[in-house]
């Protein structure tokens, strides 16, 4: 092996490790839990709803192909006509800021403290 | 080296770099993110260091058109925008360390292109869905990108210990 190529240095393993510790940190504080009501804003194209998620239930909207459940103020998207279903397997969110996105259906379902806002949009 | 030779090696790392990103798709992975392990990126990275970044821009945008046939428009969208992210990234990574007296380290390459190639997806992502929620996948496609790195650029260190002296 010529010398041109190494593995890895220290300073490298260093950086490696703090792009690692950083993302770790963000999850963490993202997924911090907060006991105020949560809503859920859902978007599918120009079409956005907002579901509170302190009542259980099976909830259906116009436009979107898909259901959502609510069940212990969390909420998971079923039925989702999309093949890959990974949609259905984020499984259930409660914390704000997690979400779930269905990029066939280009359906999202975002988690919003009280008082606080996702209504963003770019593209 | 010759044209006639330099088009059939190129021909037989694209069929290489299809046929493994579509074994992979094979491979379930219990994450709900549709995060991959990227092998056909390792084809992608011998072709950037052994024909340049054009060559390894070519594989990775027409692989990209394979996945156009065989899985449409958004995934080919999604894997475009990764794919050319990745290989940008590790070209310039390529560009700067190879003048420094340092050398090349295969690994912190490696991980750039798994990094960005979920950040260029996620870019994609939220392109199609109009919205930018789609970022707080960030942290773990990171995550995931970190990971699959590592795994790709162990796996192509084994493979340049063969390949780098080799008649090209």
């Amino acid at each position: 092996m010529n010398k041109k190529f190494h593995m890895i240095k220290p300073f490298e393993a260093v950086i490696i490790g703090s792009v690692l510790f950083g993302s770790i940190a963000a999850i963490f504080i993202m997924n911090r839990a907060d006991s105020s009501s949560r809503t859920a804003v859902i978007r599918c194209g120009d079409v956005r709803h907002e579901l509170a998620l302190d009542e259980d239930g099976l909830f259906r909207f116009d436009g979107i192909d898909a259901e959502f459940e609510v069940k212990n103020g969390k909420i998971r998207l079923i039925k989702a006509s999309c093949p890959d279903k990974i949609c259905e397997k984020t499984g259930y969110i409660g914390s704000s800021g997690q979400s779930i996105v269905c990029i066939p259906n280009k359906i999202t379902v975002a988690v919003a403290g009280s008082g606080e806002s996702v209504d963003v949009t770019v593209g | 080296m010759k044209k006639s030779r330099y088009i059939a090696v190129m021909g037989l790392m694209l069929a290489l770099a299809s046929a493994l990103q579509f074994l992979e798709s094979l491979i379930p992975i219990p994450l709900p993110l549709g995060v991959k392990a990227g092998i056909s990126s390792i084809v992608v990275m011998v072709v950037l260091v052994k024909f340049g970044f054009i060559s390894a821009m070519t594989i990775a945008v027409l692989k990209s058109c394979f996945v156009l046939i065989t899985r449409g428009m958004s995934a080919f969208c999604m894997s475009v925008s990764g794919g050319v992210l990745s290989v940008a990234v590790m070209g310039a990574f390529l560009a700067v360390s190879r003048k420094s007296e340092n050398g090349t380290g295969i690994l912190l390459m490696s991980v750039l292109g798994g990094i960005f190639h979920n950040i260029g997806q996620l870019a994609a992502a939220s392109v199609f869905t109009g919205s930018i929620v789609t970022f707080s996948y960030l942290p773990v496609l990171v995550i995931a990108g970190v990971v699959s790195g590592i795994f790709t650029g162990t796996v192509f260190r084994l493979i340049m210990l063969y390949l780098y002296n080799a008649d090209s």
